[in-house]
């Protein structure tokens, strides 16, 4: 019993002594376990980037976080570690390759401003970055958010990490310049947080467009896709240029769509309205509208002299962004026809009718023939066959 | 004296956490804590092993568990309830996975008349975190200079036009391929979601630096499945278009 009561009166001394030191131990811990921030941990705290490509160069990390503690904030530290987020952590090791310019570009957005933020902006050791001024701003529960320019991601795939601490002083000695890992600081450390990022892989895809050219010549249809015939019959019902004072006309369309970025030129190739099969001299034709020697070419009236022959062509509609290329681009009531060999539908490549200037979807123009017969004309029958060639400059 | 041992070990429980009487914030290496209270390494179950690894320098390891119970969100009741991530996998230090599969699709030649389809996936898991976002951080498809056109605004695929597009759910047109998101283990562990504008089938849509993601809480993993859809018209630009896409997750802490 005595012992017993011995004991017990022993383990109450003891007890009362645990008591006393336990007390008085809370600033003992507090100095010697480790220098911590006395504010708050911050909220609502992320860290953009503008690319996750490993080892990218020139990326801007967007840091955003609000600091709840009521106090004015003079220097921000945000250090940027392979393996922790943990305030208080000693060990920081840059990730791999990543990389802070020493004197990197700071853009303000929100909770700080003017005096050296931007201007006193570096870093150190590739990861840490330090931002102060001497001044600081009053913050109150603020959302601080700035832009860090010109990073090097990590050349690691997967995660990493960002520390950030706020400081309400950043002179020489003061708890900000002296900042290291483990060693933040308690006198004028204020709110801090971890916060966790990570690169990724990529995936790329590839698509091949091929160089295009959709043309399409014919009578009847609207589209190449149901385009038909190729006969164009000028003169009255039964296709006799009967009267020697009218114009007959009649018309066919060509289409084209290209993705040539240079456009598209359509050339005419064939030779005049004749008699008798090709080649077909001038003696055997009816007189064209403008001589085979005659250059530049133009247009030509229409005429209701009984003894004028004529034989012309003009593209009367053009399809949205093609242009049409003397002598084919009369107006009502005139026509145009050149067989030179220089340039005209009698040369190597023909004779330019129409052009586009760039790439364009489909779309559809017209081109109206025009034939006149005269009291002189022979009889018999006049036929040409015309070729339109499109070529396309990609 | 061993009642006076567990007594001493109690009182430096208390006093470890200088802060906790104002801010409850753990100290370091303590996973939950109250303002006076904490536990580290909580675990209920049949057994298991927190860093089990096989010999050798260079050994692979794993947790392990086996009948682990009491696994995911629990919260008390109450508009300020108290909630807490059950289960090992889950982590006590901000967390961020993002895992892209990476792959190089090519998908040939394109063609007016018909819609080129690919799929890729992504994979996000965020812990002690508000959330997180996924944003698309590249230029639509190029060919040198010329950018196919990238739809602004949630549109149905139209062979014969110029298009470029993506959603993040299953589609039937111009085909039928991708897949919503998929919650692992389940949807009470993981709660991603497709962004409005990038969640409606059939519909694609392309503006770099959208948001395409997101989820507002912590969350295990979800698995994406991006639909990418190509259309070309006839004056689109020959040469071959390459995206390189590039997608960043940011976590909220």
């Amino acid at each position: 019993m005595k012992i017993s009561n011995v004991l017990r009166r022993i383990s109450y001394t003891t007890g009362v002594a645990i008591l006393t030191v336990a007390t008085a131990l809370p600033s003992l811990l507090g100095a010697t376990v480790h220098a911590f921030p006395t504010g708050a941990q911050v909220t609502n705290r992320s860290i953009q980037m503008s690319s996750s490509k490993q080892s990218d160069t020139a990326v801007t990390y967007k840091v955003k976080f609000t600091s709840p503690s009521n106090y004015t904030v003079k220097g921000i530290v945000v250090d940027f570690c392979a393996g922790s987020p943990i305030i208080g952590d000693a060990t920081c090791t840059a990730p791999t390759s990543f990389n802070i310019p020493s004197s990197p570009t700071i853009a303000l957005v929100s909770g700080i401003s003017g005096g050296t933020w931007v201007s006193g902006a570096a870093s150190s050791n590739n990861r840490t970055l330090k931002i102060s001024d001497s001044t600081g701003n009053a913050i109150n529960n603020t959302t601080i958010e700035f832009d860090i320019q010109g990073i090097t991601n990590s050349s690691t795939l997967g995660s990493f990490y960002g520390r950030i601490i706020t400081y309400s002083n950043q002179g020489a000695g003061t708890d900000f310049a002296n900042y290291a890992p483990g060693t933040e600081g308690s006198a004028t450390a204020i709110d801090y947080g971890g916060i966790a990022l990570s690169t990724a892989a990529q995936l790329t895809i590839t698509a091949k467009v091929q160089e295009s050219l959709v043309f399409c010549v014919y009578t009847t249809g609207a589209t190449c896709a149901g385009a038909t015939g190729t006969s164009v019959a000028l003169g009255d019902a039964n296709g006799v240029l009967s009267s020697y004072s009218t114009n007959y006309t009649n018309t066919a369309k060509f289409n084209v769509a290209s993705n040539a970025q240079g456009g598209v030129v359509v050339r005419l190739k064939g030779q005049n309205l004749c008699r008798v099969a090709s080649p077909c001299a001038d003696a055997n034709v009816g007189n064209i509208i403008v001589p085979s020697s005659t250059t530049p070419m133009t247009c030509q009236s229409d005429s209701a002299v009984t003894s004028v022959e004529q034989f012309g062509l003009r593209v009367s509609a053009l399809g949205s962004g093609v242009t049409a290329t003397a002598p084919f681009n009369c107006g009502s009531g005139s026509h145009g026809f050149d067989t030179n060999s220089t340039n005209g539908v009698g040369s190597t490549y023909g004779a330019t009718l129409a052009s586009t200037t760039g790439p364009g979807d489909e779309v559809s123009s017209t081109v109206e023939f025009m034939a006149k017969a005269a009291t002189t004309s022979e009889a018999g029958i006049y036929t040409t066959t015309l070729s339109m060639i499109a070529t396309g400059t990609y | 004296m061993r009642r006076g041992a567990l007594v001493f070990a109690c009182l430096l429980s208390i006093v470890a956490t200088p802060n906790a009487v104002i801010y409850a914030v753990c100290a370091n290496n303590i996973q939950s804590c109250s303002t006076n209270y904490s536990t580290d390494q909580t675990f209920f179950g049949s057994g298991g092993e927190l860093n089990a690894c096989s010999s050798g320098p260079t050994g692979y390891c794993s947790k392990q568990t086996a009948g682990e119970i009491g696994i995911g969100n629990t919260c008390s009741s109450g508009g300020t309830g108290y909630c807490a991530y059950a289960g090992f996998n889950t982590t006590d230090v901000p967390f961020l996975e993002f895992v892209v599969t990476s792959a190089n699709i090519d998908l040939g030649v394109l063609s007016t008349s018909t819609t080129a389809t690919a799929n890729g996936t992504f994979s996000v898991r965020a812990w002690q975190a508000g959330g997180y976002t996924v944003t698309t951080a590249s230029d639509p498809p190029k060919n040198n200079t010329y950018t196919l056109n990238a739809l602004s605004s949630p549109t149905a695929s139209a062979a014969g036009t110029e298009q470029f597009g993506i959603n993040l759910v299953a589609n039937t047109s111009p085909t039928t391929f991708g897949a919503p998101p998929q919650q692992v283990p389940n949807s009470t562990f993981s709660f991603g979601l497709a962004e409005p504008g990038y969640n409606t089938t059939n519909l694609y849509k392309y503006v770099k630096n959208d948001i395409i993601a997101r989820a507002n809480s912590s969350t295990s993993i979800t698995t994406y499945t991006i639909s990418y859809i190509f259309n070309i018209k006839p004056s689109t630009a020959g040469g071959t278009f390459t995206f390189r896409h590039i997608l960043v997750a940011t976590g909220t802490y």
